[in-house]
Protein backbone atom coordinates (compact mmCIF):
# COMPACT_ATOMS: atom_id res chain seq x y z
CA UNK A 1 0.00 0.00 0.00
CA UNK A 2 1.57 3.28 -1.12
CA UNK A 3 1.30 6.20 1.21
CA UNK A 4 2.35 9.79 1.31
CA UNK A 5 2.55 12.41 3.96
CA UNK A 6 -0.13 15.02 4.33
CA UNK A 7 0.98 18.20 6.09
CA UNK A 8 -1.99 19.07 8.19
CA UNK A 9 -2.07 22.01 10.54
CA UNK A 10 -4.88 20.25 12.34
CA UNK A 11 -4.00 21.71 15.72
CA UNK A 12 -4.35 25.19 14.26
CA UNK A 13 -7.75 24.37 12.85
CA UNK A 14 -8.95 22.85 16.10
CA UNK A 15 -7.61 25.71 18.23
CA UNK A 16 -9.38 28.14 15.95
CA UNK A 17 -12.65 26.39 16.63
CA UNK A 18 -12.02 26.67 20.37
CA UNK A 19 -11.30 30.37 20.04
CA UNK A 20 -14.51 30.88 18.12
CA UNK A 21 -16.57 29.14 20.77
CA UNK A 22 -14.81 31.01 23.62
CA UNK A 23 -16.06 34.31 22.26
CA UNK A 24 -19.71 33.39 22.76
CA UNK A 25 -19.90 35.93 25.61
CA UNK A 26 -19.74 38.74 22.99
CA UNK A 27 -22.73 37.44 21.10
CA UNK A 28 -24.95 40.41 21.86
CA UNK A 29 -22.54 42.96 20.38
CA UNK A 30 -22.53 43.30 16.59
CA UNK A 31 -19.17 45.07 16.47
CA UNK A 32 -17.15 46.24 13.49
CA UNK A 33 -16.00 43.79 10.83
CA UNK A 34 -12.22 43.71 10.59
CA UNK A 35 -11.30 40.80 8.34
CA UNK A 36 -13.06 38.20 6.23
CA UNK A 37 -11.27 34.89 5.72
CA UNK A 38 -12.72 33.00 2.78
CA UNK A 39 -12.03 29.40 1.90
CA UNK A 40 -9.98 28.85 -1.25
CA UNK A 41 -11.37 26.71 -4.05
CA UNK A 42 -8.74 24.11 -3.21
CA UNK A 43 -10.02 23.97 0.37
CA UNK A 44 -13.67 23.80 -0.69
CA UNK A 45 -12.80 20.92 -3.03
CA UNK A 46 -11.66 18.88 -0.02
CA UNK A 47 -15.32 18.50 0.89
CA UNK A 48 -16.65 15.88 -1.51
CA UNK A 49 -20.33 16.71 -1.15
CA UNK A 50 -21.91 19.45 -3.22
CA UNK A 51 -25.46 18.11 -3.44
CA UNK A 52 -27.80 16.23 -1.13
CA UNK A 53 -27.88 13.06 -3.27
CA UNK A 54 -28.43 9.97 -1.06
CA UNK A 55 -25.49 7.60 -0.60
CA UNK A 56 -25.78 3.81 -0.92
CA UNK A 57 -24.05 1.82 1.79
CA UNK A 58 -23.68 -1.82 2.73
CA UNK A 59 -23.33 -3.18 6.26
CA UNK A 60 -20.90 -6.07 6.86
CA UNK A 61 -23.89 -8.22 7.80
CA UNK A 62 -25.37 -7.73 4.33
CA UNK A 63 -27.91 -5.02 5.12
CA UNK A 64 -28.22 -2.32 2.43
CA UNK A 65 -29.23 1.19 3.41
CA UNK A 66 -29.00 4.83 2.36
CA UNK A 67 -27.47 7.86 4.04
CA UNK A 68 -28.70 11.40 3.55
CA UNK A 69 -26.39 14.39 3.04
CA UNK A 70 -27.20 17.84 4.41
CA UNK A 71 -24.96 20.70 3.32
CA UNK A 72 -24.60 23.89 5.31
CA UNK A 73 -22.29 26.81 4.56
CA UNK A 74 -21.70 30.37 5.65
CA UNK A 75 -19.56 32.37 8.02
CA UNK A 76 -18.71 32.09 11.69
CA UNK A 77 -17.93 35.32 13.52
CA UNK A 78 -15.16 35.67 16.06
CA UNK A 79 -15.59 38.74 18.22
CA UNK A 80 -12.70 40.34 20.04
CA UNK A 81 -11.62 43.54 21.72
CA UNK A 82 -12.17 44.89 25.21
CA UNK A 83 -15.82 45.57 24.48
CA UNK A 84 -16.23 43.03 21.71
CA UNK A 85 -16.19 45.95 19.34
CA UNK A 86 -14.52 44.04 16.52
CA UNK A 87 -15.05 40.77 14.72
CA UNK A 88 -13.51 38.63 12.01
CA UNK A 89 -15.51 36.35 9.71
CA UNK A 90 -14.42 32.83 8.83
CA UNK A 91 -16.04 30.95 5.99
CA UNK A 92 -17.09 27.34 6.59
CA UNK A 93 -18.71 24.49 4.70
CA UNK A 94 -20.22 21.51 6.50
CA UNK A 95 -21.72 18.28 5.19
CA UNK A 96 -23.66 16.13 7.65
CA UNK A 97 -24.15 12.48 6.67
CA UNK A 98 -27.07 10.87 8.51
CA UNK A 99 -28.96 7.60 8.66
CA UNK A 100 -31.14 5.81 11.21
CA UNK A 101 -30.41 2.12 10.66
CA UNK A 102 -27.62 1.86 11.60
CA UNK A 103 -27.64 5.21 13.39
CA UNK A 104 -25.05 7.47 11.74
CA UNK A 105 -24.60 11.20 12.28
CA UNK A 106 -21.23 12.42 11.03
CA UNK A 107 -20.21 15.95 10.16
CA UNK A 108 -17.42 16.75 7.72
CA UNK A 109 -16.41 20.39 8.05
CA UNK A 110 -13.83 22.79 6.80
CA UNK A 111 -13.46 26.27 8.24
CA UNK A 112 -10.95 28.93 7.34
CA UNK A 113 -8.43 30.19 9.89
CA UNK A 114 -6.47 33.38 10.22
CA UNK A 115 -3.12 31.59 10.19
CA UNK A 116 -1.20 31.33 6.95
CA UNK A 117 -0.20 27.83 6.04
CA UNK A 118 1.25 26.20 2.99
CA UNK A 119 -1.11 23.29 2.42
CA UNK A 120 -4.90 23.18 2.57
CA UNK A 121 -6.50 22.22 5.86
CA UNK A 122 -7.84 18.76 6.51
CA UNK A 123 -11.52 18.04 6.92
CA UNK A 124 -12.70 18.14 10.55
CA UNK A 125 -14.79 15.08 11.41
CA UNK A 126 -17.18 14.87 14.34
CA UNK A 127 -20.16 12.88 15.53
CA UNK A 128 -23.10 14.29 17.49
CA UNK A 129 -24.82 11.76 19.69
CA UNK A 130 -28.51 12.08 20.38
CA UNK A 131 -28.46 10.21 23.64
CA UNK A 132 -25.39 11.92 25.02
CA UNK A 133 -27.06 15.29 25.50
CA UNK A 134 -25.58 16.57 22.28
CA UNK A 135 -22.02 15.65 23.18
CA UNK A 136 -19.52 15.85 20.31
CA UNK A 137 -17.19 12.97 19.53
CA UNK A 138 -14.21 14.00 17.41
CA UNK A 139 -11.90 12.02 15.16
CA UNK A 140 -8.25 12.69 14.47
CA UNK A 141 -6.82 12.22 10.98
CA UNK A 142 -3.81 10.03 10.38
CA UNK A 143 -1.25 12.32 8.71
CA UNK A 144 -0.27 9.55 6.30
CA UNK A 145 -2.60 9.34 3.30
CA UNK A 146 -3.63 5.95 1.94
CA UNK A 147 -2.90 6.03 -1.78
CA UNK A 148 -4.95 2.97 -2.64
CA UNK A 149 -7.96 1.87 -0.57
CA UNK A 150 -9.99 -0.99 -1.98
CA UNK A 151 -13.68 -1.66 -1.41
CA UNK A 152 -15.18 -4.63 -3.28
CA UNK A 153 -12.71 -4.31 -6.13
CA UNK A 154 -12.99 -0.54 -6.44
CA UNK A 155 -9.81 1.43 -5.74
CA UNK A 156 -10.04 4.80 -4.03
CA UNK A 157 -7.05 7.14 -3.86
CA UNK A 158 -5.76 9.70 -1.37
CA UNK A 159 -7.86 8.33 1.46
CA UNK A 160 -7.61 9.82 4.94
CA UNK A 161 -8.09 7.52 7.91
CA UNK A 162 -9.69 9.19 10.94
CA UNK A 163 -9.46 7.60 14.37
CA UNK A 164 -11.67 8.20 17.39
CA UNK A 165 -9.98 10.25 20.13
CA UNK A 166 -11.65 7.87 22.59
CA UNK A 167 -10.11 4.40 22.10
CA UNK A 168 -13.21 2.78 23.64
CA UNK A 169 -15.69 4.56 21.41
CA UNK A 170 -18.03 2.17 19.59
CA UNK A 171 -17.06 3.79 16.25
CA UNK A 172 -13.31 3.42 15.81
CA UNK A 173 -12.27 4.54 12.30
CA UNK A 174 -13.62 6.58 9.40
CA UNK A 175 -12.23 6.53 5.87
CA UNK A 176 -12.77 9.56 3.66
CA UNK A 177 -11.46 11.10 0.47
CA UNK A 178 -12.21 14.40 -1.22
CA UNK A 179 -13.65 12.75 -4.35
CA UNK A 180 -16.24 10.35 -2.92
CA UNK A 181 -16.53 11.52 0.67
CA UNK A 182 -17.31 8.94 3.35
CA UNK A 183 -16.04 5.53 2.20
CA UNK A 184 -16.11 3.29 5.23
CA UNK A 185 -16.84 3.23 8.97
CA UNK A 186 -15.26 0.63 11.26
CA UNK A 187 -16.89 -0.32 14.54
CA UNK A 188 -15.32 -1.58 17.74
CA UNK A 189 -17.15 -4.91 17.52
CA UNK A 190 -15.68 -5.69 14.09
CA UNK A 191 -18.65 -4.59 12.01
CA UNK A 192 -18.24 -2.05 9.24
CA UNK A 193 -20.24 -0.19 6.62
CA UNK A 194 -18.95 0.58 3.13
CA UNK A 195 -19.91 2.91 0.31
CA UNK A 196 -21.52 1.16 -2.63
CA UNK A 197 -20.83 2.61 -6.12
CA UNK B 1 -33.45 5.39 48.22
CA UNK B 2 -33.25 2.08 49.97
CA UNK B 3 -34.23 -0.78 47.70
CA UNK B 4 -35.65 -2.82 50.59
CA UNK B 5 -38.04 0.03 51.29
CA UNK B 6 -39.31 -0.12 47.70
CA UNK B 7 -39.59 -3.88 47.67
CA UNK B 8 -41.69 -3.83 50.82
CA UNK B 9 -44.34 -1.58 49.28
CA UNK B 10 -46.02 -3.97 46.90
CA UNK B 11 -45.53 -7.48 45.62
CA UNK B 12 -46.20 -6.37 42.06
CA UNK B 13 -43.56 -3.66 42.30
CA UNK B 14 -41.14 -6.18 43.65
CA UNK B 15 -41.62 -8.78 40.92
CA UNK B 16 -41.71 -6.40 37.95
CA UNK B 17 -38.89 -4.26 39.24
CA UNK B 18 -35.94 -4.31 36.86
CA UNK B 19 -32.67 -5.52 38.30
CA UNK B 20 -30.42 -2.47 38.59
CA UNK B 21 -27.29 -4.57 38.27
CA UNK B 22 -28.03 -4.81 34.54
CA UNK B 23 -26.13 -1.86 33.12
CA UNK B 24 -25.48 -3.26 29.65
CA UNK B 25 -27.37 -5.50 27.26
CA UNK B 26 -26.25 -7.22 24.10
CA UNK B 27 -28.39 -6.19 21.14
CA UNK B 28 -28.64 -8.39 18.04
CA UNK B 29 -30.84 -7.84 15.03
CA UNK B 30 -32.20 -9.80 12.08
CA UNK B 31 -30.40 -7.40 9.70
CA UNK B 32 -26.97 -8.18 11.12
CA UNK B 33 -26.45 -4.94 13.05
CA UNK B 34 -25.42 -5.58 16.65
CA UNK B 35 -24.86 -3.18 19.50
CA UNK B 36 -24.42 -2.85 23.24
CA UNK B 37 -27.14 -0.87 24.99
CA UNK B 38 -26.30 0.95 28.20
CA UNK B 39 -28.82 1.05 31.02
CA UNK B 40 -29.22 3.51 33.84
CA UNK B 41 -31.57 3.12 36.78
CA UNK B 42 -33.10 5.59 39.19
CA UNK B 43 -35.33 5.13 42.20
CA UNK B 44 -37.33 8.04 43.46
CA UNK B 45 -39.69 8.82 46.27
CA UNK B 46 -41.97 11.27 44.52
CA UNK B 47 -43.57 12.37 47.74
CA UNK B 48 -46.91 12.03 49.35
CA UNK B 49 -50.28 13.31 48.19
CA UNK B 50 -52.76 14.25 50.89
CA UNK B 51 -56.17 13.36 49.56
CA UNK B 52 -58.63 13.91 52.37
CA UNK B 53 -59.21 16.12 55.35
CA UNK B 54 -58.37 13.29 57.69
CA UNK B 55 -54.80 13.26 56.46
CA UNK B 56 -55.19 10.31 54.15
CA UNK B 57 -51.95 10.07 52.24
CA UNK B 58 -50.97 8.35 49.05
CA UNK B 59 -47.35 7.50 48.63
CA UNK B 60 -45.76 7.60 45.19
CA UNK B 61 -42.60 5.63 44.47
CA UNK B 62 -41.02 5.05 41.07
CA UNK B 63 -38.26 3.04 39.48
CA UNK B 64 -37.02 4.20 36.07
CA UNK B 65 -34.72 2.37 33.69
CA UNK B 66 -33.35 4.12 30.61
CA UNK B 67 -31.96 2.25 27.61
CA UNK B 68 -29.47 4.04 25.36
CA UNK B 69 -28.18 2.68 22.06
CA UNK B 70 -25.21 3.45 19.81
CA UNK B 71 -26.34 2.06 16.46
CA UNK B 72 -30.11 2.31 16.80
CA UNK B 73 -32.01 5.62 16.80
CA UNK B 74 -33.88 5.09 20.07
CA UNK B 75 -33.92 5.89 23.70
CA UNK B 76 -36.39 3.85 25.76
CA UNK B 77 -37.58 4.63 29.27
CA UNK B 78 -39.47 2.23 31.50
CA UNK B 79 -40.90 3.73 34.64
CA UNK B 80 -42.64 1.54 37.22
CA UNK B 81 -44.86 3.44 39.64
CA UNK B 82 -46.28 2.39 42.96
CA UNK B 83 -48.99 4.97 43.65
CA UNK B 84 -51.05 4.09 46.67
CA UNK B 85 -52.94 0.91 45.89
CA UNK B 86 -52.11 1.03 42.20
CA UNK B 87 -49.02 -0.29 40.42
CA UNK B 88 -48.28 0.47 36.82
CA UNK B 89 -45.86 1.05 33.99
CA UNK B 90 -45.16 4.06 31.80
CA UNK B 91 -43.29 3.07 28.65
CA UNK B 92 -41.72 5.85 26.55
CA UNK B 93 -39.83 5.47 23.28
CA UNK B 94 -37.90 8.28 21.66
CA UNK B 95 -36.78 8.27 18.01
CA UNK B 96 -34.22 10.62 16.50
CA UNK B 97 -31.24 10.84 14.20
CA UNK B 98 -29.81 14.29 13.82
CA UNK B 99 -28.80 15.33 17.31
CA UNK B 100 -32.30 15.35 18.80
CA UNK B 101 -35.35 13.17 19.28
CA UNK B 102 -38.17 14.01 16.90
CA UNK B 103 -40.82 11.46 17.87
CA UNK B 104 -42.00 10.25 21.27
CA UNK B 105 -44.62 7.61 22.01
CA UNK B 106 -46.01 6.58 25.37
CA UNK B 107 -48.10 3.81 26.76
CA UNK B 108 -49.31 3.00 30.28
CA UNK B 109 -50.48 -0.13 32.03
CA UNK B 110 -52.21 -0.37 35.41
CA UNK B 111 -52.10 -3.75 37.18
CA UNK B 112 -54.92 -3.22 39.64
CA UNK B 113 -57.45 -1.41 37.46
CA UNK B 114 -56.29 -3.34 34.35
CA UNK B 115 -56.33 -0.14 32.33
CA UNK B 116 -54.11 0.48 29.35
CA UNK B 117 -53.47 3.09 26.70
CA UNK B 118 -55.85 2.75 23.76
CA UNK B 119 -53.63 4.45 21.19
CA UNK B 120 -50.65 2.24 22.05
CA UNK B 121 -52.22 -0.83 23.69
CA UNK B 122 -50.52 -3.23 26.07
CA UNK B 123 -51.23 -6.92 26.56
CA UNK B 124 -50.16 -9.21 29.36
CA UNK B 125 -48.97 -12.42 27.71
CA UNK B 126 -48.62 -15.71 29.51
CA UNK B 127 -45.85 -18.24 28.77
CA UNK B 128 -43.71 -16.01 26.57
CA UNK B 129 -40.78 -17.77 24.96
CA UNK B 130 -37.72 -15.84 23.83
CA UNK B 131 -34.33 -17.20 22.76
CA UNK B 132 -35.05 -20.54 24.35
CA UNK B 133 -36.17 -19.10 27.69
CA UNK B 134 -39.77 -19.42 28.83
CA UNK B 135 -41.13 -16.52 30.85
CA UNK B 136 -44.34 -16.92 32.84
CA UNK B 137 -45.48 -13.45 31.89
CA UNK B 138 -44.52 -10.68 29.51
CA UNK B 139 -45.92 -7.33 28.54
CA UNK B 140 -46.35 -6.63 24.83
CA UNK B 141 -46.53 -2.94 24.03
CA UNK B 142 -47.75 -1.99 20.56
CA UNK B 143 -46.79 1.51 19.47
CA UNK B 144 -49.47 1.96 16.84
CA UNK B 145 -48.67 5.68 16.56
CA UNK B 146 -45.21 5.04 15.13
CA UNK B 147 -44.98 5.28 11.35
CA UNK B 148 -41.36 5.36 10.15
CA UNK B 149 -40.13 1.97 8.86
CA UNK B 150 -37.31 1.92 11.39
CA UNK B 151 -39.42 2.97 14.38
CA UNK B 152 -40.47 0.51 17.06
CA UNK B 153 -43.79 -1.23 16.45
CA UNK B 154 -43.81 -3.71 19.35
CA UNK B 155 -41.78 -4.09 22.51
CA UNK B 156 -41.66 -7.08 24.90
CA UNK B 157 -40.83 -6.63 28.57
CA UNK B 158 -40.42 -9.40 31.14
CA UNK B 159 -40.08 -9.38 34.92
CA UNK B 160 -36.76 -8.34 36.42
CA UNK B 161 -34.95 -8.58 33.08
CA UNK B 162 -36.71 -5.72 31.33
CA UNK B 163 -36.81 -5.38 27.54
CA UNK B 164 -36.01 -8.58 25.66
CA UNK B 165 -37.33 -7.89 22.17
CA UNK B 166 -38.23 -5.12 19.75
CA UNK B 167 -40.00 -5.45 16.43
CA UNK B 168 -39.76 -2.53 14.03
CA UNK B 169 -42.37 -1.31 11.56
CA UNK B 170 -40.28 -2.83 8.74
CA UNK B 171 -40.42 -6.17 10.63
CA UNK B 172 -36.78 -6.10 11.72
CA UNK B 173 -36.39 -8.18 14.87
CA UNK B 174 -34.12 -6.90 17.63
CA UNK B 175 -33.24 -9.23 20.50
CA UNK B 176 -31.74 -8.07 23.75
CA UNK B 177 -29.96 -10.26 26.27
CA UNK B 178 -27.98 -9.69 29.42
CA UNK B 179 -24.20 -9.59 29.07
Amino acid sequence: MMTKKLNIPFEILFLSLLVLSANSCCMWSKGELQNTYNLTEEQKNLLAYTTDTPLNFLHSGGFQFQLQVIIDQGYRDNRFGDSCQYYDRFEFVNATVIGDLPLINLSFSIIQTDVNFENASAIFVSERRVNRDGALQTFVPNPTLINEFEINGVLYTDVVEYESVDPNHYLTKIYYNSTEGLLQINYLNGEYVQLQP
Amino acid sequence: MDIEFIEAQSPVFNTWFQDSTFVQKQVNSSIGISDVASLSHEFRDRGDSTWDDCGGVTQWLSSTSIYRFNKFPYQIEIRFDNYGEEDGFLFSTFYGVQGEFINRYESTYRFVSQRTNTRNPIQLIANFEHLGVLYSEALEIEFQQSSQPSEINRMYVVKEVGIVKLVLNNNTQIDMSTL
